[in-house]
């Protein structure tokens, strides 16, 4: 037994390098996209007068806007090619697909969280709480790619579309792009580097390695698949690593 | 040549209509209403997640 033990790797690779640059790629652009965005979302505010004079003035913010929304579309084409034309992006989608698991899952996560439950429940690869993180942030990634496109291209979109739509669109695209700030900046930050058992940081975004304790205790189900049902070597701790969601 | 009767109408149908921008305001609070809840779920989230590692550490020490 402690030989099978001793066989199992202390860390192995999660996230391949592809997949490290696609998540650095969006988060450079959803970073810039939401700072020049806020300057002019909250332009009569202290704030959005501090961005705006930080991005240049009201004109090259407008530019910057522009070149990021551009990259985060060349990104979001790159991730679509990448899930559905090759064998282990396609894999990693259908590894993100809900379940009705996953609901039932969210409640013995939070008993967990509260310290009422000892044990997480057996996730697989991704856990319900990072599927909404993936599926949150791609609708709103191209919500917000389609009515910046319909307010970059106001002319043409006011001869197909009647004004009331472009209005709505207007309010959608401020809104949309607050919530997708608070739903990344906020929570998916804390979530990933400051909640007990990551804080100051988890490095698997920077190499995409994680630990085979981690991976027993955070996602069980995909551990016993790769490596059965023998218990991961105990090791020096990473990331400050104690468990989490 | 659209009869006059119509004309009439449609211009008084016309005009008790709110130009578009004045619904806006109501867009408007139920997209902050919309935020608002988002992040008061997330605030939730964090404090049952720090009670809970808080509790974790004080059965630890016990």
């Amino acid at each position: 037994m402690s030989e099978q033990r001793n066989a199992i790797p202390r860390e192995i690779v999660r996230f391949t390098s592809h997949e490290l640059a696609q998540h650095w790629v969006l988060l450079i652009t959803l970073t810039v996209l939401a700072l020049t965005g806020l300057g002019l979302f909250a332009a009569d505010t202290w704030l959005g007068r501090a961005l705006i004079a930080a991005e240049g003035g009201i004109e090259s913010r407008g530019i910057l806007h522009r070149v990021f929304a551009v990259g985060l579309m060349l990104m979001v084409g790159w991730h679509f090619l990448y899930v559905v034309f090759t064998e282990r992006g396609h894999r990693q989608l259908m590894e993100m697909r809900p379940h009705s698991r996953d609901f039932r899952d969210v409640g013995a996560l939070l008993a967990f969280l509260a310290g009422r439950r000892g044990t997480l429940p057996e996730f697989g690869r991704y856990t319900p709480l990072q599927k909404l993180q993936y599926w949150g942030a791609g609708i709103g990634s191209l919500t917000m790619i389609f009515t910046g496109l319909v307010l970059w291209f106001h002319t043409a979109s006011m001869m197909v579309m009647p004004k009331w739509v472009f209005d709505v669109t207007t309010i959608v695209h401020g809104y949309e792009g607050l919530l997708l700030f608070a739903l990344l900046f906020g929570w998916h930050l804390y979530i990933v580097h400051l909640s007990p058992g990551n804080f100051p940081m988890q490095r698997t975004f920077l190499d995409g390695r994680i630990t085979t304790r981690r991976l027993w205790s955070e996602h069980r189900a995909e551990y016993r698949r790769e490596f059965g049902d023998v218990e991961p070597p105990a090791g020096p701790p990473r990331d400050g690593e104690k468990g989490g969601r | 040549m659209a009869p006059v009767s119509f004309l009439v109408h449609g211009l008084a149908v016309v005009q008790a209509q709110p130009p578009a921008t004045a619904q806006m305001p109501l867009l408007r609070v139920v997209a902050r209403a919309l935020i608002g809840i988002l992040i008061a779920v997330l605030l939730t989230y964090i404090v049952i997640e720090q009670v809970g590692s808080w509790r974790r550490r004080r059965s630890g020490r016990e």
